[in-house]
């Protein structure tokens, strides 16, 4: 199990640089001059050539490449131009608000998925079955910011019940109570498309099971059946982990439309903003953050996987 | 009839196509018959149709009686499956599988108890190193010991009938043989599904020849092999490697 | 399901070609005095936005760029997936590693943010957003393909034409193009319900199509504002956005397409 691990770890290594080089190169390809975003037009020559070798602009790329990875290993992003305070502190206020949205979503996409994946695959062509996929192809077919705006313009404005936006109260700021009732309608609108893909590949795992020899062989053992049915669901625990990965990804994205349309102060949002203001720091950093974020899930899944199914493990 | 299995007037139905026609069986206690034909004859489904095993999708009607009395899986009837590495689970240890049968038909009380019985069971199935297996995850077993393993699983609560569905078929021509004679020395009454003429002669006392659906031939196994009367068991027996040919053949023969 | 759905996405293709003459006013033309009239309005039958043009037309403008938005990247995707996959199925050991670590980098990134950071580099408007589209869609389709020429890869002919030297590899070539493309082409089919909620979404961001062209991402982005005021209006282009999407996952019957990521 240790030397499973250490080797998705060090596969993971060359993935991490390239999504590093890409962030690098891609954010520099972004047209606008930080150093004019910082000075301003009518700065002189001077104070020009001054910042842009404090910002170590004037170095040839490989070399920023490298000096900023450096940085980047050391928990060092820069300053944002925008706000003039370390990126790292503004991303980890942003991050966190994130991951309690993605959170909150992850949990209907995850159980809701299942079930009605689990429920497609038992009752196939008949009633209960046909609902569930039914209802599973609406959630995928759902994009996050038409639902958004539709929960806000009929949910939140239409019967006043939930807030339309904001994590807080801004006249009155409670505690986590208050924070629930402004994640119901974001984490909807988040949830429904990984929830509706869940559901289908999960039904395709469950229908395979359930359909094949092993299944068969159990009742030909006389195992009543839920035992039966919990032999099942073991073995397709590892799909549902590996689904549920992929989703967290997908998440991770829709939240980037939903923060902007219920204002939550997330990673999206930030995003959003510093992409209109051209500040470099704070995208880097964000889209770098993501993306290890991204390559870390794989490899807790991977790992999980490997604690479930002893095939895996060699 | 009192003793042994009595399958009356078998009929299965799916999607309004008739796979299995008015099939009738019979076999003494003790003995063990051979139901032999080509792949889609209904020879599986039979099997299937006998445990009770077959889908929704399927329309199933006859009886089947054993000693008398209805089948209760696992108790009075083992399944030994063609696929060995499907028909285990595969996250489970097989020990495990085998104490799980053993606990739910109430033939232990304990898993301390379970996990001695199962080693015998092994032992039984002809496992030498039993210890070791019982602690073996199925993929880390050879195919030979993944199809003792299920026989052990089988014969887990001493049932009086095996029924075996091509067991052999997915395993080395050397372990072939050994399997076969583990399964005939067993002394339950048998049935046994296979489109292998070879496998026929060596383990039927009893063979029914099967083709779209129908017993076309049904007999003692040195009549039906020996002096074929239908046009089909004689196509087969035709098909058949002839002596000389190493044994081995006869796995693809068929095929 | 198949049916309606199909009619659905006949209907916004017709629209996207006939918009012309199809559509009852202009795509910029609006009357102040009628802002904001709910659907159902006389003369309007889908209602008016903030600025008075009329919501049936803008949104029948907006079929030809919210689709060609989907289906241009997936073409791209198609075109330069194939290379890519064959390109790495054929070539040397060396060239199909370094392809699958570029595909793995470019799968650590979660879509729509790659796509995003993309386009912004590119500089906002249509021509950015089909790129980073495009790249982004590219890998799952190299890797539709890939699996593809692996399974004729070890076919005798194939054994045969590479051993037989530079000419051998044209004929390769030859025997594994038409193997190929059924696969990719059905993926890519599949992929343009995704590709056209992708291309909304970034227009929906102001990434996209510039005002005051119509288009179903920015008009959903310029409603926005209306959520309280008028929320009927408001939702007119996410419904329209939804019908759409559904009609396409419907149609794409395994929605194995999502897994672009």
């Amino acid at each position: 199990m240790g030397r499973f691990l250490m080797g998705r770890v060090l596969l993971a290594v060359p993935t991490l640089l390239g999504v590093s080089l890409v962030v690098f190169v891609t954010v520099k390809l972004i047209p606008g001059d930080p150093v004019t975003a910082l000075l301003g037009p009518s700065a002189s020559a001077a104070s020009r050539a001054e910042l842009t070798a404090r910002l170590g602009l004037d170095a040839p790329l490989p070399e920023q490449y490298v000096r900023w990875l450096g940085h980047a290993l050391t928990g060092d992003l820069g300053v944002s131009i925008a706000r003039q305070v370390p990126v790292v502190d503004v991303l980890g206020a942003a991050l966190g608000n994130t991951v309690i949205l993605a959170l909150a979503a992850f949990v209907p996409v995850v159980v809701g998925g299942a079930l009605l994946g689990a429920a497609g695959a038992a009752f196939p062509g008949r009633w209960p079955g046909r609902l569930c996929d039914g209802l599973a192809t609406l959630a995928i077919s759902a994009p996050q910011y038409a639902v958004a705006l539709l929960l806000v313009a009929f949910v939140a404005v239409g019967t006043g019940a939930l807030p339309p936006g904001g994590m807080y109260d801004a006249a009155d700021p409670g505690g986590p109570g208050d924070l629930a009732l402004h994640l119901v309608l974001p984490a909807t609108a988040a949830a429904l498309v990984p929830m509706g893909l869940t559901a289908r590949m999960f039904r395709t795992a469950m229908a395979g099971l359930l359909d094949g020899e092993m299944v068969e062989h159990l009742r030909a053992r006389g195992l009543p059946e839920r035992v039966v049915l919990r032999h099942a669901a073991h073995n397709a625990a590892p799909a549902l982990l590996t689904i549920g990965g992929l989703q967290l990804a997908y998440l991770v994205e829709g939240v980037v439309f939903v923060e902007t349309i219920f204002s939550w102060p997330g990673l999206g949002q930030l995003l959003f903003t510093a992409l209109s203001q051209r500040d470099l720091p704070v995208i880097q950093g964000g889209v770098l953050v993501v993306a290890v974020a991204f390559v870390g899930i794989n490899l807790l899944v991977d790992a999980a996987h490997g604690l479930i199914d002893p095939r895996v493990r060699r | 009839m009192n003793g042994g299995l009595l399958v009356e007037d078998l009929t299965v139905t799916v999607g309004g196509r008739r796979i299995v026609d008015h099939v009738g069986l019979e076999i003494a206690q003790g003995k063990a018959m051979v139901v032999l034909g080509e792949s889609g004859s209904g020879k599986s489904v039979t099997a299937r149709a006998i445990l009770g095993l077959l889908g929704r999708r399927f329309s199933v009607s006859g009886h089947v009686t054993f000693n008398g009395g209805p089948l209760t899986l696992g108790r009075d009837v083992g399944l030994v499956p063609q696929d060995h590495t499907a028909a285990l689970d595969p996250l489970r240890r097989i020990g495990a599988q085998i104490g799980e049968v053993l606990r739910h038909h109430g033939i232990v009380g304990s898993r301390s108890q379970a996990k001695g019985r199962a080693l015998g069971l092994l032992g039984l199935a002809g496992v030498r190193d039993a210890e070791r297996v019982a602690r073996a995850y199925p993929h880390e077993l050879s195919g030979g010991l993944r199809q003792r393993a299920l026989i052990a699983v089988a014969v887990a609560c001493g049932p009086r009938l095996l029924v075996a569905d091509e067991p052999t078929s997915a395993l080395d021509v050397t372990v072939q043989a050994k399997v076969l004679d583990l399964l005939r020395g067993l002394g339950t009454t048998l049935l046994m599904i296979t489109h292998d003429i070879g496998v026929a002669r060596l383990v039927g006392d009893t063979v029914a020849v099967m083709s779209e659906g129908r017993i076309v031939e049904y007999g003692e196994a040195r009549d039906v092999l020996g002096l074929p009367g239908h046009p089909y068991t004689r196509r087969l027996l035709d098909a058949e490697p002839r002596p000389g040919v190493p044994r081995g053949a006869l796995a693809g023969g068929l095929a | 399901m198949r049916r309606p759905a199909l009619a659905v996405v006949t209907l916004v293709a017709l629209a996207a070609l006939t918009a012309p003459w199809l559509a009852p006013y202009g795509q910029a033309e609006g009357v102040l005095r009628d802002r904001l009239l709910p659907p159902g309005s006389a003369g309007h039958l889908l209602g008016t936005d903030g600025q008075g043009r009329d919501l049936l037309s803008r949104l029948i403008w907006g079929a030809r760029p919210s689709l060609l938005g989907g289906v241009l990247p997936v073409g791209f995707a198609l075109l330069a997936g194939t290379v890519l996959g064959i390109a790495a199925g054929l070539g040397p050991r060396l060239l199909e590693n370094l392809i699958m670590r570029l595909l793995d980098v470019l799968y650590a990134f979660p879509a729509v943010l790659l796509a995003i950071a993309i386009a912004s580099a590119l500089g906002a408007g249509p021509a950015g957003t089909v790129v980073s589209l495009s790249i982004v869609l590219t890998p799952a389709v190299a890797r539709v393909v890939l699996t593809e020429v692996a399974a004729i890869r070890s076919a005798d002919f194939m054994e045969a034409a590479r051993a037989s030297g530079a000419r051998g590899h044209v004929i390769a070539l030859r025997q594994v193009v038409p193997n190929v493309l059924p696969a990719a082409l059905t993926y890519c089919t599949a992929l343009v319900g995704l590709a056209v909620v992708y291309a909304a979404g970034m227009s929906f961001l102001g990434l996209g199509v510039a005002p005051p062209a119509a288009e179903w991402g920015s008009m959903l982005n310029e409603l926005r504002q209306y959520a309280f005021s008028a929320p009927w209006v408001a939702a007119v282009p996410a419904v329209v956005v939804l019908v759409v999407s559904a009609a396409f996952t419907a149609l794409g019957h395994t929605g194995g397409e999502r897994s672009v990521r």
